[in-house]
């Protein structure tokens, strides 16, 4: 192997591995990645070694994992909670009446019944 | 009428650009459908030349926007407006409006083209946390378009969302309503018909308060949008949750009636209490040694990684950037801010990048220059995704010296789940709360 090889080696191809190899345990191991964002990501960084895992570190938000012990909401806690704001925007826009309303949030386990008076 | 190669070259600029003044952009539109058909869309103007900038960005093809007619008459602005195919419109406060039958016409060629015009029906640009009282236009250039033969016209409600108008690399939201059918709402009524235009500008006025900001106060702004944030299930304040479903669910808690509306302040004022008796900023929680070694390990280790493309990125790029950050100091009110904040990093960056470009080509030839002129805001990127890293962990670090103990894991949670029960009794409010 000649100098320029080597140097070729040490410069960019062991850095362009390094990186890839934290970017595909980042994505793996990051909760607040989709299946199908994580699958796009992993692809890019197969397809395109290096550049793609420079792209996915400089767009990666810094700090998006909760805290340990902390926990998140939970996915039940932020779907019910989404599915919440959509049944009262529906309800703002007039596509929902009141009482298709109220069997959406008991249908979400959501909030005492309404005041019969 | 301009060109669909300026408008994409239009359209890949303005979003270069978003992508430097702003850390995020977040889009929310749930029901796209709208985009093949002649649309009118119409949004709240909190922020001056970046509200077209970032729209222009986001969408999918740029609108023709309406501006008033004296902007033309500003400079090299004239010529810029002519390019991106826009509309003058004649304000009653400006003198004349004769010229206005000319805009409405120019309007139904664009509409019935198969273009989408975009306007602020509010007629001018401010500061409040609230929307003004619409104007008629809207609903008149909608009545009027169906009635030259535009076939199945849509209003679109367009809200957009800056969490600080004036800093750089702050979030951004474009959150698109329900689009609105005119013949669904006036039929097929005359657009000199004033109490069909007064019943649709009804309708849009509260399709866009939906979409919009539309708080009572600032400080109610602040306190229900770090309610919503903290109930996604924010573990960092201005971290993980998108700024679109943070300003959605915000909106609707500002819909909730009293006394649940307070209680959602009253439960994150708490919390925040909490977190600030602590002494912590954004995280309220206090991780253990091993979590903060682990963290203060990978930043390095990419920071390292990245090193050579940041600094390359800092020597390209820090005179625009410093610039641009500069002009966020200035003492001006946030919506004059958000203009010069956009025009200014508009014209430092990209006459940085086209110097750079200039020096590589007159040396190298024009392949390396061009190469030079995509690699200058790429490696910029890197830079500040770096800085931003390293700004994270350096403030959960000092937050923690400064720190006596932090709040403890189940006190934290505690604290969230009375927020998170309260954001949603007062949702529950807010739906039962319409008639």
């Amino acid at each position: 192997m000649n100098l320029t090889r080597a140097l070729v080696v040490v410069i960019v191809v062991l850095p362009a591995v390094a990186v890839s190899v934290v970017a595909v345990v980042d994505v793996v191991r990051r909760r607040s990645l989709g299946v199908g964002a994580k699958v796009g990501w992993l692809a890019g960084l197969v397809l395109v070694p290096g550049v793609a895992a420079l792209v996915y570190l400089a767009s990666r938000p810094s700090i998006d994992e909760p805290l340990e012990g902390f926990g998140d909401a939970g996915p039940e806690a932020s779907g019910r909670l989404d599915a919440l704001m959509v049944a009262v925007e529906r309800r703002r826009r007039g596509e929902l009446d009141a009482a298709g309303f109220e069997a959406a949030v008991a249908e979400l386990g959501v909030g005492a019944p309404p005041d019969p008076l | 009428m301009a060109s669909s190669t300026f408008d994409t070259f239009l359209q890949n600029l303005a979003r270069v650009i978003a992508r430097v003044l702003y850390r995020s952009v977040d889009v929310h539109d749930p029901d796209p459908s709208w985009s093949d058909r002649p649309a009118i869309l119409v949004a709240n103007h909190f922020g001056g030349f970046a509200d077209p900038a970032l729209l222009i960005g986001v969408l999918a093809k740029p609108p023709r926007f309406l501006a008033k007619a004296t902007l033309w008459d500003v400079g090299p602005v004239g010529p810029l407006l002519e390019l991106g195919g826009a509309i003058p419109v004649y304000r009653a406060s400006d003198g004349a409006t004769s010229g206005n039958r000319d805009t409405f016409a120019a309007c139904y060629r664009a509409l019935a083209a198969g273009e989408q015009i975009a306007l602020f029906p509010e007629g001018t640009t401010h500061d409040d946390p609230s929307m003004t009282r619409l104007k008629t236009g809207a609903a008149r250039i909608a009545m009027g378009a169906m009635a030259a033969g535009v076939p199945a016209p849509v209003v679109v409600p367009v809200g957009i969302h800056y969490e600080d108008k004036a800093a750089i690399r702050s979030r951004a939201a474009v959150i698109v309503g329900a689009p609105i059918e005119v013949s669904a709402v006036v039929g097929h009524a005359d657009p000199s018909d004033r109490d069909a235009v007064h019943r649709l500008t009804e309708v849009i006025d509260e399709r866009l308060r939906s979409a919009a900001p539309d708080f009572r106060t600032w400080k109610e702004a602040h306190l229900l949008g770090t309610a919503a944030e903290v109930a996604l299930g924010a573990s960092s304040l201005g971290g993980s949750v998108g700024y679109a479903p943070r300003e959605r669910l915000a909106g609707l808690l500002g819909r909730a009636p009293e006394p649940d509306r307070s209680a959602v302040s009253t439960a994150v004022g708490r919390y925040l209490d909490a977190v600030e008796a602590a002494g912590m900023e954004g995280p309220g929680v206090r991780p253990s040694a091993l979590e903060l070694a682990r963290r203060a390990v990978r930043s390095l280790a990419v920071t390292l990684l990245l090193a050579p493309f940041a600094l390359a990125g800092v020597a390209l790029n820090v005179v625009p950037y410093l610039l641009t950050r500069l002009v966020g100091r200035l003492s001006a009110p946030p919506v004059t801010l958000a203009t010069v904040k956009v025009l200014v990093g508009l014209v430092a960056f990209v006459g940085t990048w086209t110097f750079w470009a200039w020096v590589v080509a007159s040396r190298w030839g024009w392949r390396f220059g061009s190469a030079m002129f995509v690699l200058a805001p790429f490696y910029g990127g890197v830079a500040i995704a770096v800085w931003e890293r390293l700004g994270a962990f350096w403030r959960l670090f000092g937050s923690l010296r400064r720190s006596e103990g932090g709040l403890d894991a189940a006190t934290a949670a505690g604290l969230r789940d009375d927020v998170v029960r309260a954001v949603e009794a007062a949702l529950v409010a807010a739906g039962r709360a319409v008639r």
